[in-house]
């Protein structure tokens, strides 16, 4: 009986294991943004194991006051993955302060 | 073998000796503390991580009131074990107060003066009469270091615990299969108080019929009886004293009582044309609050995994 135990316990853990191992998502973390004139620019590493989609958010806020411009995106990134994603803001200086949000799953 | 262990597990965890009914209360608070702890932390995570939640629910077709079911479950434990929890913590602080307080009985007696007033305890009814082959009554009285915790008395089939302010229906079970072990005898325990009452006073009433019977016809036992010498319930009085320290203990515990019923649907609704089940008359406190425990610790490790490492979902 306690061996049966001990095997069905060893059975649920590799199994939990190997789902995390083979079932998790990416866990998407900002290495830098930055404004190219119109283009607001992210560089996003995945710092796990896992890949998929996931939403970046973008908002340039003119230094100046006024309203903030905003775009998102979707993008994938595969296991350890390192990409730069950028969208084009129509109507910015290029001199907005950029805050970028990422969301996985994406929203 | 499945219903010895069954009833070591489920009905009766701590009937077995003095370190077993200790150990039992051990476990016990310590479940209704992780459990009340493992509920807040559910709930905190839940609420706080909502929309990771609602967005991994709605991506990977689990219904999304899923989650609301987790919510209201962690919310029912977590209010259910919180008398526990509280009392499991001041089990904690009075076992600290006697390690590094001094005076073990002083502190005693002030853990017994916390606790509230003395009321009647659980009943339940015996298989067999019990009585005295002297024809005294049968009245065992507990108490420790701490003071008097109530007494059990037996009144032809029916045995209560009087005088308590706790109120286990453990004690009872512990009462009885030390009776067992001294008689050499099967006794066995048919009915919970706490848990049919209506059913114990009928079967009550026809061993009061039994009784009432033998008396008129002066005759031997109609009733199946087990007769109990003096020397065996000084015996048996001495086994309960054992425990009064883990009776204290528990009192400061709630006691939930419920039945257990195990269902394994072997072709599941909406055909659920062959199901097993398994019922249990009696699941102790620590069964059922420790299954509950186990669950909700397995919800909670794939909450939190989900959280530090949401899943892959499709894009």
């Amino acid at each position: 009986m306690k061996r049966l135990l001990l095997v069905a316990a060893l059975l649920v853990a590799a199994a939990g294991v190997a789902f995390v191992r083979g079932c998790s998502g990416p866990r998407p973390a900002l290495v830098s943004a930055r404004m190219r004139g119109q283009i607001a620019e992210a560089v996003v590493r995945n710092e796990g194991s896992g890949e998929g989609e996931f939403l970046v958010g973008f908002r340039a806020r003119p230094r100046s006051g006024g309203p903030a411009l905003q775009k998102s995106r979707k993008a994938t990134l595969r296991p350890q993955e390192t990409a730069r994603v950028e969208v084009t803001l129509e109507g910015a200086r290029g001199d907005e302060q950029l805050e970028v949000e990422l969301d996985y799953p994406a929203r | 073998m499945v219903r010895g262990l069954l009833k070591r597990i489920i009905t009766e965890p701590g009937a077995e000796n003095a370190e077993d009914y200790a150990r039992r209360v051990r476990i016990l608070a310590l479940t209704y503390a992780v459990l009340f702890t493992a509920c807040c932390v559910g709930a905190v995570v839940i609420v706080v991580e909502g929309k990771l939640f609602v967005t991994l629910a709605q991506r990977s077709n689990v219904e999304t009131l899923t989650i609301l079911f987790l919510l209201v479950l962690y919310c029912y434990l977590g209010a259910v074990s919180a008398p526990g929890a509280l009392g499991a913590a001041r089990i904690a602080l009075f076992a600290l107060r006697r390690r590094f307080g001094g005076d073990v009985p002083a502190q005693r007696r002030r853990q017994m003066a916390s606790l509230p007033g003395r009321g009647e305890g659980p009943w339940a009814a015996l298989g067999k009469v019990l009585e005295r082959t002297d024809g005294a009554p049968l009245r065992f009285e507990i108490a420790g270091e701490a003071g008097y915790l109530g007494a059990l008395e037996v009144e032809g089939a029916r045995v209560r615990h009087l005088e308590t302010a706790s109120g286990s229906a453990d004690l009872i079970a512990y009462f009885v299969r030390q009776v067992e072990e001294v008689t050499g005898l099967d006794l066995g325990l048919v009915v919970w108080g706490q848990l049919d009452d209506d059913e114990g006073e009928r079967y009550l009433a026809q061993v009061e019929f039994g009784r009432a019977l033998r008396r008129h016809l002066g005759s031997e036992p109609l009733w199946p009886t087990l007769a109990i010498t003096p020397a065996q319930c000084d015996e048996v009085q001495e086994r309960l004293r054992r425990i009064a320290p883990a009776l204290l203990e528990e009192a400061m515990l709630p006691d939930w009582e419920y039945e257990a019923e195990h269902k394994l649907p072997v072709i599941p609704e909406p055909l659920g044309l062959v199901s097993l089940g398994r019922s249990t008359k009696r699941a102790d406190p620590v069964a059922t609050m420790g299954f509950a425990t186990v669950m909700v610790l397995l919800t909670l490790a794939v909450v939190l995994l989900f959280t530090f490492r949401p899943p892959w979902v499709p894009g």
